[in-house]
Parts: C-alpha cells; structure tokens; sequence
C-alpha cells in the first residue's frame, strides 16, 4: 500500500457529524454496509454535489470534532468507497476508532491544518513520515505520523481482516 | 529499581495485558483483555458474521460474559427466537458464563455483582455503559462493532490515555444522591476534555461512598466520552468483593507522583439536587430550572439508577403518598439480585401500593422497548441518557434526575424539588 499520496483537498469546518453529516442516518437504518454504494451518498446533505465531485485518491481536510456522535459505520464506509483519506483538527475516541476499523486512512489530530489548506489545493501527504506538503502554494507542516497499529489494520482492508489475520498467527 | 515514571492505574492496566513492564501515555498496544462482556440483543448477529467467515472457534470462550438484559422477557416472537438461536450459538462455541433469563441483570451490574470484575482488569465489550464495571477498579472501556473481533481473537488495540484525577471530600446533603454529582461532573468537564482520557477517584470521602454509589459515578462518565471512569480500590471494594470473590487478587493503584492531565478537589456537601434537561445529559442544572414541567412518566431504573440506593431513595418519598391520576410511574429494578433484595426489605409493595409498576430487570425504558414515550410525552427518570427518541418518541423530551427528584414528580404530577418530601 502507498502512504504517500497526492491528491485534490476538501476542506470542511468543525463540527461535521456523522449522522446527517458525513451519511444520511437513512442507510444506518436500511442497514446499508456496502462501501460502494454508500460512496454516492457522502456529504450530499451538506452539498449534493460533493460526492460526485470527490474523487479516489483526494483529501478530506477536516476541522475539529469531525464525525462526532453515534459511531455508526456508514459514513466512515462511504469514505472507504470514494478511496479518500483524512486530515483532521480533531476526532473524539468513538468515530476515530470506526474510521480506523472500516480501513479509511487518517491523521488525527493535526493541529493547523486548516490554516494550510483551501479547497482545490493540490497536496502531497506522507503519513508514515508525518509530513502534509501544499503543492499548490508550497507550505509544508509537520506532524504525527500514524501509529503502526492504524497503518497496518489499514493495510489489512479493515479491522476485522487485520484482526483474523492476527488470530490465525496466534493461533486461534 | 523502578527506570520508568510512575504510573497511573490505566497505564498500569494496559502495560499488563500488553506484556509489558510499563507503558507511556499515547502509545498504542495490542492488549489482551481479561474478560469481555457480551449481551443477548448484539450477540447472535456477531456470532453469525463470524460463521459466515469460517470461523467456529475462540480464542478464550471462557473470557466471555454473556447477558440476558435489553429485552427481558421478550416482547415478541422475532426476539425470542434471537434467544433461542443464542443458546445454541453459545453451546458450540464453549461459551458457559451466560446469565439467561432469570438469572440475569442489565451487564454493568450483573458482571460485578456476581465476582467476575476484579481491580485491575482490562475488560472490554460493546455496550457502551460498560465504564460502570470501574467501581470495583478496573479498566472497563467500550468498543462497540470491534467487540466482534476481540471475542474471537481475545485482542484489541487501545491507546495509553490519560488520566483525570477527582477527589471527593465532606459528605452529601439530604436529597442529594451520587446521580447528581455524576451528572453535575458531566457538566463540569464536557466532552472536549474528557474525550479519549480516564477519570479516577478518589479522596478522604471514598470511605463512606458505597459500591451502588461507585457505579453510578462510573456509568456516566461515558457519555461524555470518558474512556473509563474508575474509583481506585480501597477497603470498601475489598468488603465488597469478599462475599462475592473467591481466592486472591491484587489491588492495583496509581503511583504516587503519576502524571494526571488535570486534578479536580470536590466537596460533596457543595452539591445540591440537579437535572438533566433535554435534549443531551450534560446539560445539567439545578432542579429548580425545570420546576413545575408537567410529566407523563416516572422512570426508576438502568444501569444508572436501579440500585438499592435508587429503590430505597424512591420508596423514601413515596411511603404513604400516591402516584398523581395520569402520571404512569415504572420501577425497574437492576438485576435479579437487586430485586430480591428490594422484596424481602418491604420496597416493592410500597410501590405497587402507591400506584407504581414494577417490571422484571431489564434496559427496557431506556433502550425505548419497554413503556416507550408517545410522541409530546415528557419522562423524569435515572435512565442513563435523555437524547431524543433513547425512550421511543424522537419527540419526547426526557429528564435526568436522581431517585428522589423523579419519585416527587410522581406524587407532584411536575418537576419538584425532592426536598420538601424528605
């Protein structure tokens, strides 16, 4: 797998929820898990056009306390589907944990990051380095990478893949 | 010699169950949990999925603590057959610790009150509540869909968090109960800084604050999304776990000199009745903010507030007086054990003769299966959490307050101060 990728930016604001937010509380309740159907449906209440515009490969920018709220699997699904990873002020200990588990690429918490980025901008991201590079305007910041245990249940496909693949080594 | 800093109960916790000396604050590790908690409404669709996937063992069947308790008995066919499905489920996976109907009581409690949870455990599973296992000192943590995985490997992953140390001091006023100071400290501290970290208690007045008390304090904290809440073990978990536990175990405490992000100095008799208003649990006032709201329902029981400390406080006020016309009052007590207890000390007919229902242990109300709320309806009661549609009707309001509060707004018809029927 590639951790260092370029891609378009999508810069959000804080507060994003997960419910009605990055997913329409209509797919939890349709019990709605495929990740390619749900990838048509991020963001539309904010924008509608959003998930036709997002495409594989591009960044969220997201401010603090995104996808806060009841952890529901779907948003964080929908994101795995449209190929994006995440750049995040911050994200609570529920919603970071489902996005980790479903296989969606993230580093949490970068502080300052919507202070380097604009919607459209062109970025190079490093996450085993930790290194967030602004191609369109060529600023650079620093920050954490993510943590081998995140990198690697990513890698995996999804908690769960990661997890059984494990367990077989352990023996169970 | 010690090379390492000192450590807090929660580092200690999961530096044990990773296989190491000593672990630092933000590290991720692959813990193996002590035990894992599981209940009958989510079980049998996780044991299916992994079916599904070939898998037909685990790792440590014998780690895993299964429940009777979001709908008991059951209300309809679709869930009884759930039920009949798990006992087979659980037979040939050689998972033997489950407590069925009638033996049975919401998880956060019925696992303490039957010895399983011992100071120091790391216990995990996916009812988020499950932070109220902290009262006897250990580290008991949700996560949710991943419990699936844990049960089958007996691992997760966790982050080292840190730890908020409170200390209580003084003693409580009449009408003041521990759900005001949990929902009180929920307010206090809100979710920015609580998130991904764990509260500890402690202070001169643990001495006198008893186990139902601890498990309050505990079981709320999540919902601001506390990690764990946790009371360090003294001599009143030790009383408590001397009829219930066989053999030794070890008290694990934090370290003097431990690093705590932020310590906070209470006085319980600072504290006076509070309410939660809708529509989320921190937001918390004193009682006269909502005086005079008319209720449509009383609610007494949960994980938060079923205990012999909720059922004696309620009886309390309505020994001698009558649940007002139109008011429906449900008492649901905590577990079996508890309700046993609560017969044979005269509680329940001092329910049923003021006009109360009083049902089988289960979530029912506060998981909205059972006596749910009719849309405009409002609820006073000690249910764990009042956001819209948690008690049926997204149109409900629902209210949070202790025993004693939600029981004087029975006989009232209308919030009241629980105080001027002390």
């Amino acid at each position: 797998m590639q951790w260092r990728k370029t891609g378009t930016a999508w810069v959000f604001g804080d507060n994003i929820s997960n419910d009605d937010g990055i997913m329409s509380l209509k797919f939890v309740r349709e019990q709605e898990y495929r990740p390619e159907v749900l990838a048509h449906h991020i963001f539309e209440q904010i924008d509608p056009t959003l998930p036709s515009k997002i495409k594989v490969g591009d960044f969220i920018v997201a401010g603090r306390n995104f996808g806060f709220g009841n952890p529901h699997v779907q948003g964080f699904l929908g994101l795995k589907g449209a190929g994006v990873s995440i750049i995040a002020e911050s994200v609570l200990r529920g919603p970071l944990r489902t996005c980790i588990n479903a296989g969606v690429p993230i580093l949490s918490p970068v502080s300052g990051i919507r202070g380097l980025v604009e919607s459209g901008d062109e970025l190079e991201v490093d996450f085993i380095e930790g290194l967030i590079i602004n191609l369109t305007t060529q600023k650079e910041l620093k920050t954490d990478p993510i943590p081998e245990i995140m990198r690697e249940i990513v890698e995996a496909g999804s908690g769960m893949d990661f997890m059984f693949r494990r367990a077989g080594i352990v023996n169970t | 010699m010690n090379t390492h800093s000192p450590q807090t109960i929660a580092q200690k916790v999961f530096a044990r169950t990773a296989g190491k000396e000593f672990s630092n604050i933000g590290e991720l590790l692959m813990c193996e949990p002590d035990l894992f908690q599981a209940i009958d409404l989510t079980l049998p669709h996780y044991l299916q999925t992994i079916k599904e996937r070939g898998i037909y063992k685990l790792r440590n069947p014998e780690k895993i603590i299964v429940f009777a308790d979001h709908e008991v008995p059951a209300q309809s066919e679709r869930v009884a057959a759930l039920k009949r499905d798990l006992r087979l489920q659980l037979k040939e996976l050689g998972i033997s610790h489950f407590y069925d109907e009638g033996r049975h009581g919401i998880s956060h409690q019925a696992i303490v009150e039957n010895g399983h949870v011992l100071p120091g455990m790391l216990v995990t599973g996916n009812d988020t509540h499950i932070t109220t296992l902290g009262a006897v000192g250990a580290l008991a943590t949700p996560i949710v869909y991943e419990a699936l995985q844990a049960f089958v490997t007996g691992e997760m992953w966790f982050r080292v968090p840190e730890t908020i140390r409170i200390n209580y001091s003084g003693t409580l006023n009449e009408g003041v109960m521990s759900r005001d100071i949990s929902q009180w400290l929920i307010s206090k501290l809100g979710r920015d800084r609580v998130d991904y970290r764990v509260l500890e208690f402690g202070g001169t007045a643990t001495a006198s604050i008893d186990m139902d008390f601890r498990m309050t304090i505990c079981n709320v904290a999540v919902d601001i999304g506390a990690k764990a809440a946790l009371f360090e073990p003294d001599s009143v978990t030790r009383d408590y776990l001397a009829a219930r536990v066989k053999g030794e175990y070890e008290i694990v405490s934090s370290d003097a000199g431990a690093s705590y992000s932020e310590v906070f100095n209470e006085d319980l008799s600072d504290f006076e009745p509070m309410i939660a208003l809708p529509p989320r649990p921190e937001n918390v006032d004193k009682v006269s903010a909502a005086a005079g709201v008319k209720v449509d329902q009383v609610y007494i029981g949960s994980c938060a507030g079923g205990r012999m400390e909720d059922l004696r406080a309620a009886a309390r006020i309505l020994e001698g007086r009558t649940v007002r016309e139109g008011v429906r009052m449900v008492v649901v007590p905590t577990s079996q054990q508890i309700y046993s207890a609560a017969a044979k000390e005269g509680l329940l007919s001092i329910f049923v003769d003021a006009g109360a229902m009083v049902t089988a242990p289960s979530c029912g109300p506060c998981y909205g299966s059972l006596a749910p709320l009719a849309d405009g309806e409002v609820c006073i009661g000690t249910g764990t959490t009042n956001i819209p549609g948690r008690m049926g009707s997204q149109k409900a309001d629902i209210y949070l307050s202790n025993a004693m509060t939600a029981s004087a707004a029975a006989i009232a018809g209308e919030i009241v101060d629980p105080r001027n029927y002390l």
